[in-house]
Protein backbone atom coordinates (compact mmCIF):
# COMPACT_ATOMS: atom_id res chain seq x y z
CA UNK A 1 0.00 0.00 0.00
CA UNK A 2 1.46 3.08 -1.29
CA UNK A 3 -1.06 5.83 0.03
CA UNK A 4 0.28 9.07 1.52
CA UNK A 5 -1.68 9.05 4.56
CA UNK A 6 -1.24 5.65 5.39
CA UNK A 7 1.06 5.73 8.42
CA UNK A 8 -1.66 8.31 9.49
CA UNK A 9 -4.28 5.75 10.12
CA UNK A 10 -2.87 4.40 13.32
CA UNK A 11 -2.80 7.86 15.10
CA UNK A 12 -6.55 8.13 13.51
CA UNK A 13 -7.52 5.39 14.69
CA UNK A 14 -5.95 5.75 18.10
CA UNK A 15 -7.86 9.14 18.44
CA UNK A 16 -4.57 11.00 18.52
CA UNK A 17 -4.79 13.42 15.40
CA UNK A 18 -5.96 17.27 16.35
CA UNK A 19 -9.53 17.68 15.17
CA UNK A 20 -8.13 19.34 12.04
CA UNK A 21 -5.86 15.94 10.72
CA UNK A 22 -8.76 14.16 12.23
CA UNK A 23 -10.71 15.62 9.21
CA UNK A 24 -8.60 15.30 6.49
CA UNK A 25 -7.82 11.74 7.33
CA UNK A 26 -11.77 11.20 7.03
CA UNK A 27 -11.98 12.86 3.55
CA UNK A 28 -9.55 10.50 2.45
CA UNK A 29 -11.25 7.59 4.16
CA UNK A 30 -14.85 8.37 1.49
CA UNK A 31 -12.26 8.14 -1.50
CA UNK A 32 -9.27 5.58 -0.48
CA UNK A 33 -10.58 1.95 -0.63
CA UNK A 34 -6.74 1.00 0.47
CA UNK A 35 -6.78 3.01 3.20
CA UNK A 36 -10.71 1.67 4.43
CA UNK A 37 -9.36 -1.94 4.33
CA UNK A 38 -6.55 -0.99 6.29
CA UNK A 39 -8.49 0.78 9.15
CA UNK A 40 -10.86 -2.33 9.38
CA UNK A 41 -7.23 -4.37 9.79
CA UNK A 42 -6.40 -2.27 12.83
CA UNK A 43 -10.11 -2.69 14.70
CA UNK A 44 -9.19 -6.71 13.81
CA UNK A 45 -5.92 -6.51 15.60
CA UNK A 46 -7.49 -4.50 18.49
CA UNK A 47 -10.21 -7.24 18.64
CA UNK A 48 -7.35 -9.81 18.63
CA UNK A 49 -5.73 -7.95 21.62
CA UNK A 50 -8.94 -7.72 23.38
CA UNK A 51 -9.76 -11.21 23.28
CA UNK A 52 -6.36 -12.42 24.42
CA UNK A 53 -5.39 -9.95 27.65
CA UNK A 54 -3.18 -11.40 29.74
CA UNK A 55 -4.46 -13.13 33.49
CA UNK A 56 -4.30 -10.97 36.45
CA UNK A 57 -2.00 -12.01 39.05
CA UNK A 58 -2.70 -14.82 40.91
CA UNK A 59 -3.69 -14.33 44.87
CA UNK A 60 -0.66 -17.42 45.45
CA UNK A 61 1.52 -15.11 43.15
CA UNK A 62 0.54 -11.84 44.83
CA UNK A 63 1.04 -13.54 48.35
CA UNK A 64 4.91 -14.97 46.79
CA UNK A 65 5.25 -11.27 45.79
CA UNK A 66 4.82 -9.90 48.83
CA UNK A 67 7.22 -12.55 51.19
CA UNK A 68 9.75 -12.37 48.30
CA UNK A 69 9.81 -8.34 48.56
CA UNK A 70 9.33 -8.59 52.69
CA UNK A 71 12.37 -10.96 52.31
CA UNK A 72 14.46 -8.16 50.01
CA UNK A 73 13.39 -5.31 52.39
CA UNK A 74 15.39 -7.38 55.44
CA UNK A 75 18.17 -8.33 53.46
CA UNK A 76 18.62 -4.20 52.84
CA UNK A 77 17.98 -3.50 56.50
CA UNK A 78 21.00 -6.00 57.20
CA UNK A 79 23.00 -4.52 54.80
CA UNK A 80 22.19 -1.67 56.04
CA UNK A 81 23.39 -2.63 59.37
CA UNK A 82 26.84 -3.74 58.49
CA UNK A 83 27.32 -1.06 56.51
CA UNK A 84 26.80 1.26 59.82
CA UNK A 85 28.39 -1.09 62.12
CA UNK A 86 31.59 -0.60 59.41
CA UNK A 87 31.41 2.94 59.73
CA UNK A 88 31.23 2.74 63.19
CA UNK A 89 34.29 0.17 63.71
CA UNK A 90 36.27 2.79 60.87
CA UNK A 91 35.82 5.74 62.88
CA UNK A 92 37.03 4.25 65.79
CA UNK A 93 39.86 2.84 64.81
CA UNK A 94 40.94 6.04 62.90
CA UNK A 95 40.62 7.42 66.36
CA UNK A 96 42.88 5.23 68.18
CA UNK A 97 45.41 4.88 65.77
CA UNK A 98 45.34 9.23 65.80
CA UNK A 99 45.65 9.04 69.66
CA UNK A 100 47.82 6.63 69.71
CA UNK A 101 50.14 8.37 67.27
CA UNK A 102 49.50 11.91 68.99
CA UNK A 103 50.34 10.61 72.31
CA UNK A 104 53.88 8.83 70.76
CA UNK A 105 54.57 12.36 69.30
CA UNK A 106 54.22 14.07 72.84
CA UNK A 107 56.56 11.63 74.76
CA UNK A 108 59.36 11.84 71.58
CA UNK A 109 59.29 15.30 71.43
CA UNK A 110 62.53 17.97 71.99
CA UNK A 111 62.43 19.75 75.52
CA UNK A 112 60.47 23.02 75.64
CA UNK A 113 62.31 25.84 73.94
CA UNK A 114 61.97 28.16 77.42
CA UNK A 115 65.40 26.52 78.28
CA UNK A 116 67.29 27.66 75.52
CA UNK A 117 66.15 30.74 75.24
CA UNK A 118 68.52 33.33 76.91
CA UNK A 119 67.88 37.20 77.42
CA UNK A 120 70.31 39.19 76.18
CA UNK A 121 70.10 42.17 79.31
CA UNK A 122 73.23 43.86 78.55
CA UNK A 123 73.33 47.36 77.42
CA UNK A 124 75.71 49.24 75.55
CA UNK A 125 74.32 52.78 74.25
CA UNK A 126 72.96 55.12 76.78
CA UNK A 127 69.31 55.07 75.70
CA UNK A 128 69.42 51.57 76.29
CA UNK A 129 70.57 51.71 79.57
CA UNK A 130 68.04 54.27 80.25
CA UNK A 131 65.17 51.65 79.25
CA UNK A 132 66.87 48.86 81.11
CA UNK A 133 66.64 50.67 83.68
CA UNK A 134 64.26 49.50 86.30
CA UNK A 135 61.22 51.12 85.54
CA UNK A 136 59.68 51.25 88.84
CA UNK A 137 62.37 53.93 89.76
CA UNK A 138 61.01 55.88 87.88
CA UNK A 139 58.35 58.77 87.84
CA UNK A 140 55.97 59.68 85.12
CA UNK A 141 57.85 63.17 84.59
CA UNK A 142 60.53 60.86 84.50
CA UNK A 143 59.16 59.87 80.65
CA UNK B 1 -10.74 3.69 39.38
CA UNK B 2 -8.45 5.96 38.91
CA UNK B 3 -5.45 5.89 40.97
CA UNK B 4 -5.12 9.03 43.37
CA UNK B 5 -1.53 10.73 42.67
CA UNK B 6 -1.41 12.17 45.66
CA UNK B 7 -2.20 9.01 47.66
CA UNK B 8 0.18 7.71 45.63
CA UNK B 9 3.45 10.05 45.89
CA UNK B 10 2.74 9.85 49.80
CA UNK B 11 2.70 5.73 49.94
CA UNK B 12 6.35 5.94 47.84
CA UNK B 13 7.28 8.58 50.21
CA UNK B 14 6.67 6.91 53.37
CA UNK B 15 7.78 3.78 51.87
CA UNK B 16 11.53 5.73 51.31
CA UNK B 17 10.99 6.34 54.88
CA UNK B 18 10.92 2.95 55.58
CA UNK B 19 7.39 2.14 55.79
CA UNK B 20 7.27 -1.61 55.06
CA UNK B 21 3.24 -1.62 55.60
CA UNK B 22 3.40 1.60 52.50
CA UNK B 23 5.59 -0.11 49.95
CA UNK B 24 3.46 -2.83 50.33
CA UNK B 25 -0.19 -1.07 49.46
CA UNK B 26 1.64 0.43 46.70
CA UNK B 27 2.39 -3.04 45.43
CA UNK B 28 -1.27 -4.00 46.03
CA UNK B 29 -2.13 -1.18 43.78
CA UNK B 30 -0.32 -1.68 40.90
CA UNK B 31 0.63 -5.53 41.30
CA UNK B 32 -2.15 -6.75 38.59
CA UNK B 33 -2.04 -4.03 36.20
CA UNK B 34 1.92 -4.53 35.94
CA UNK B 35 1.65 -8.25 36.00
CA UNK B 36 -0.42 -7.97 32.95
CA UNK B 37 1.81 -6.12 31.23
CA UNK B 38 5.03 -7.76 32.41
CA UNK B 39 3.21 -11.12 30.94
CA UNK B 40 2.71 -9.25 27.57
CA UNK B 41 6.13 -8.20 27.29
CA UNK B 42 8.04 -11.45 28.24
CA UNK B 43 5.15 -14.04 27.12
CA UNK B 44 5.57 -16.01 30.14
CA UNK B 45 3.93 -16.46 33.40
CA UNK B 46 6.98 -17.32 35.21
CA UNK B 47 9.14 -14.70 33.58
CA UNK B 48 6.67 -11.91 34.20
CA UNK B 49 6.73 -12.81 38.09
CA UNK B 50 10.50 -12.57 38.23
CA UNK B 51 10.15 -9.24 36.13
CA UNK B 52 7.51 -8.16 38.46
CA UNK B 53 9.32 -8.94 41.68
CA UNK B 54 12.70 -6.96 40.26
CA UNK B 55 10.64 -4.06 39.27
CA UNK B 56 8.88 -3.83 42.92
CA UNK B 57 12.23 -4.29 44.50
CA UNK B 58 13.90 -1.57 42.24
CA UNK B 59 11.20 0.51 42.86
CA UNK B 60 11.90 0.26 47.08
CA UNK B 61 15.71 0.88 46.16
CA UNK B 62 15.27 4.08 44.44
CA UNK B 63 11.78 5.38 46.19
CA UNK B 64 14.20 8.08 47.90
CA UNK B 65 14.96 9.41 44.41
CA UNK B 66 11.65 9.36 42.55
CA UNK B 67 11.47 13.26 41.52
CA UNK B 68 7.61 13.07 40.70
CA UNK B 69 8.26 14.17 37.13
CA UNK B 70 5.30 11.56 36.02
CA UNK B 71 2.96 9.77 38.07
CA UNK B 72 4.17 6.82 40.50
CA UNK B 73 2.17 4.46 38.12
CA UNK B 74 4.34 5.99 35.23
CA UNK B 75 7.31 5.71 36.99
CA UNK B 76 6.86 1.81 38.09
CA UNK B 77 5.89 1.13 34.38
CA UNK B 78 9.13 2.84 33.25
CA UNK B 79 10.65 0.13 35.44
CA UNK B 80 9.03 -2.48 34.41
CA UNK B 81 9.61 -1.94 30.84
CA UNK B 82 13.70 -1.45 31.43
CA UNK B 83 13.84 -5.02 33.34
CA UNK B 84 12.09 -6.76 30.92
CA UNK B 85 14.97 -5.26 28.55
CA UNK B 86 17.04 -6.45 30.70
CA UNK B 87 15.49 -9.95 30.76
CA UNK B 88 15.81 -10.25 26.98
CA UNK B 89 19.38 -9.26 27.01
CA UNK B 90 20.25 -12.25 29.70
CA UNK B 91 17.91 -14.32 27.95
CA UNK B 92 19.39 -13.55 24.52
CA UNK B 93 22.75 -14.08 26.13
CA UNK B 94 21.49 -17.31 27.81
CA UNK B 95 20.20 -18.83 24.61
CA UNK B 96 23.50 -17.95 22.37
CA UNK B 97 25.87 -19.90 25.32
CA UNK B 98 22.69 -23.32 24.59
CA UNK B 99 23.26 -22.66 20.61
CA UNK B 100 26.80 -22.62 21.33
CA UNK B 101 27.00 -25.65 23.67
CA UNK B 102 24.58 -27.96 20.87
CA UNK B 103 25.08 -26.52 17.97
CA UNK B 104 21.35 -26.92 17.23
CA UNK B 105 18.38 -24.32 18.29
CA UNK B 106 16.62 -26.46 21.57
CA UNK B 107 13.33 -28.18 21.69
CA UNK B 108 11.84 -25.62 23.86
CA UNK B 109 12.39 -23.04 20.47
CA UNK B 110 10.91 -25.56 18.06
CA UNK B 111 8.03 -25.94 20.14
CA UNK B 112 7.47 -22.22 20.57
CA UNK B 113 7.42 -22.02 17.42
CA UNK B 114 4.68 -24.52 17.35
CA UNK B 115 2.52 -22.77 19.46
CA UNK B 116 3.18 -19.27 17.83
CA UNK B 117 0.44 -20.04 14.94
CA UNK B 118 -1.93 -19.58 17.22
CA UNK B 119 -0.87 -17.41 20.58
CA UNK B 120 -0.56 -13.62 19.95
CA UNK B 121 1.94 -13.61 22.76
CA UNK B 122 4.10 -15.73 21.01
CA UNK B 123 3.51 -13.32 17.75
CA UNK B 124 4.39 -10.34 19.84
CA UNK B 125 7.72 -12.12 21.09
CA UNK B 126 8.65 -12.71 17.37
CA UNK B 127 8.67 -8.76 17.61
CA UNK B 128 11.35 -6.77 17.92
CA UNK B 129 11.61 -5.39 21.78
CA UNK B 130 11.11 -1.54 20.21
CA UNK B 131 7.49 -2.84 18.25
CA UNK B 132 6.90 -5.43 21.12
CA UNK B 133 6.83 -2.05 24.32
CA UNK B 134 4.54 0.22 21.92
CA UNK B 135 2.45 -2.16 20.81
CA UNK B 136 1.90 -3.60 23.88
CA UNK B 137 1.25 -0.55 25.75
CA UNK B 138 -0.99 0.83 23.55
CA UNK B 139 -3.18 -2.03 22.87
CA UNK B 140 -2.88 -3.62 26.28
CA UNK B 141 -2.63 -1.06 28.40
CA UNK B 142 -4.61 2.01 26.37
CA UNK B 143 -2.01 4.15 27.15
CA UNK B 144 -1.80 7.88 25.08
CA UNK B 145 0.85 8.43 22.99
CA UNK B 146 2.24 11.29 25.20
CA UNK B 147 2.50 7.95 28.12
CA UNK B 148 3.97 6.03 26.02
CA UNK B 149 6.31 8.91 25.08
CA UNK B 150 6.87 9.01 28.61
CA UNK B 151 7.76 5.33 29.72
CA UNK B 152 9.61 4.72 26.75
CA UNK B 153 11.55 8.59 26.96
CA UNK B 154 11.03 8.88 22.89
CA UNK B 155 9.44 11.79 21.52
CA UNK B 156 5.63 11.52 20.66
CA UNK B 157 5.99 11.40 16.65
CA UNK B 158 8.40 7.98 17.56
CA UNK B 159 6.16 6.50 19.04
CA UNK B 160 3.30 7.13 15.96
CA UNK B 161 5.57 6.03 13.48
CA UNK B 162 6.98 2.91 15.87
CA UNK B 163 3.41 1.76 16.35
CA UNK B 164 2.51 2.34 12.70
CA UNK B 165 5.28 -0.39 11.77
CA UNK B 166 5.04 -2.44 14.58
CA UNK B 167 0.91 -3.05 13.77
CA UNK B 168 1.98 -3.77 10.13
CA UNK B 169 4.56 -6.20 11.31
CA UNK B 170 2.87 -7.67 13.79
CA UNK B 171 -0.10 -7.56 10.59
CA UNK B 172 2.41 -9.12 8.35
CA UNK B 173 3.84 -12.44 11.47
CA UNK B 174 -0.15 -13.35 11.79
CA UNK B 175 -0.85 -13.75 8.27
CA UNK B 176 2.14 -15.69 7.79
CA UNK B 177 0.85 -17.85 10.69
CA UNK B 178 -2.63 -18.66 9.21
Amino acid sequence: MSCELESRLSAYYDGELSPAERTVVESHLTGCGDCREALAGLQETSALFAAQKPAGLSQIARHRLHNALDRQMERGLVRLSWAMSGIAAVIVVAGSLWLHVASEKSATAPPLAKNNITFDNSASTPAEQYYLADATTRTVEDY
Amino acid sequence: MQPDPNAELDLLRRAARGSGAAFHDLVDRHADRLFRLARSLTGQAADAEDVLQETFAGAYRNAATFRGDSSVGTWLTKILVRQVAQWRRSRARKRVGELDESGVVSSADHIAGVEAKVDLHAALNELSEEHNQVLVLREFEHLSYDEIAAVLEIPRGTVESRLHRARNELKAKLKAYQ
